[in-house]
């Protein structure tokens, strides 16, 4: 094995001897802790010929060697996560000796202490809606030709004929602010329910997988004893909604990604 | 869909969901190895850039990998067929070279005679 590395996971306040039968990124090495001023650091050993800069340098852009790891690194945090309150690391945080991870502890000690705050008692939960444009446009479509057509009677081929060609260009347009606004105030109405929503970047098909484009992405963070009114409330929408093209996706709990500084 | 159901949902989820959190999120700290990831944009742009140039070169005609049996199941399957055929002709040859021999022997032993 060549130089060693530490990958830090994340940081938690609690101790649990189970965290340390969980097998590492190499699925070699366990995870240990690290203490410092009863906070620790979740780390595991790493064999930098394998994780290090050089190695990663070709590694960095490699979408099965990402997609691997990932798959592995967010099985990891999860089950620490089942077990403890932690605030997460970006992927692939690496240290050359403990002694380091102890200082990045004293460094953002406060920090921390006010990240473990906001989240006691919490959960992070991830809200993704997708809509089908052609199905919400089937369904829209109809009222909004009626609406057109009667403003249509009386009036002259030749302008007929052009107000049908913006109309056709406008709908489109229409179609997608209706989706957007039905979205947006089913945010809103989750916002309402949670402690605090954030919203974020909508994910291409390229990387979800999903034919259907996604119109709206929020992660956010609730109290243990709401979740019951949310899940009602998801469901009630989910059923509004579905004739309408609209699919609802919601997971969690997650690690506080979103939610912690 | 009750609390159960959102409870225990990280499995099966998307690879988005993970690496929007992993890549993009989390608390972000200068590790001792300093290691550049793409971020979710950048790796959403890589993909789609591999998609179109297979798309593009499939659209004039640029197509081996299909052909390349490390690279298509389609030609690795082909391949395979082929190399059993080879096979069954090579055992056949082989069996018509051992009867070809032993009637010459038979030849022999009977010329030999007379």
């Amino acid at each position: 094995m060549g130089d060693k590395g530490l990958l830090l996971y994340c940081i938690t306040n609690s101790y649990d001897i189970e965290v340390t039968n969980i097998l590492g990124l190499d699925q070699v090495n366990k995870l240990y802790y690290i203490e410092h001023k009863e906070m620790y650091g979740i780390v595991s050993d790493l064999d930098l010929d394998k994780y290090g800069e050089e190695a990663m340098e070709s590694r960095s852009e490699d979408i099965e060697w990402l997609t691997e790891n990932a798959k592995k690194f967010m099985d990891i945090m999860l089950a620490v996560h089942e077990k403890i309150s932690i605030i997460p690391m970006k992927f692939m945080t690496i240290f050359n000796i403990e002694h380091r991870v102890k200082n990045i502890i004293e460094e953002n000690y406060h920090i921390f202490i006010s990240d473990f705050e906001r989240i006691k008692g919490r959960q992070e939960y991830s809200v993704k809606i997708y809509c089908d444009n052609k199905v919400f446009k089937k369904n829209f479509i109809g009222e909004e030709i009626q609406k057109f057509e009667k403003s249509l009677v009386g009036k002259p081929k030749g302008a007929a004929f052009f107000l049908k060609k913006k109309f056709d260009s406008e709908l489109d347009n229409k179609v997608q602010n209706k989706i957007c606004k039905i979205a947006n105030s089913i945010a809103e109405n989750i916002q309402k329910i949670v402690v605090d929503m954030k919203s974020n970047k909508l994910l291409a098909k390229e990387i979800t997988n999903i034919e259907i484009p996604m119109v709206l992405n929020c992660a956010f963070i609730i109290d243990i004893n709401k979740i019951e009114k949310f899940s009602i409330y998801i469901e009630k929408i989910e059923n509004e909604c579905k004739k309408d093209g609209f699919s609802i996706e919601v997971s969690g709990p997650w690690p506080p990604y979103n939610f912690c500084e | 869909m009750g609390v159960n159901s959102i409870n225990k949902s990280t499995s099966g989820v998307g690879l988005g969901e993970i690496l929007e959190k992993i890549l993009d999120k989390g608390v972000v700290i200068a590790g001792d190895i300093s290691i550049s990831l793409a971020d979710v944009e950048l790796l959403t742009i890589k993909i789609r850039l591999v998609i179109c140039s297979i798309d593009k070169a499939q659209e004039i005609g640029i197509d081996w990998w299909k052909t390349d049996i490390s690279l298509s199941s389609k030609a690795k399957i082909e391949q395979e067929e082929k190399d059993v055929k080879m096979e069954e002709e090579r055992f056949k040859t082989k069996q018509l070279e051992e009867q070809n021999k032993l009637l010459l022997e038979r030849l022999e032993k009977l010329e030999a005679i007379e």
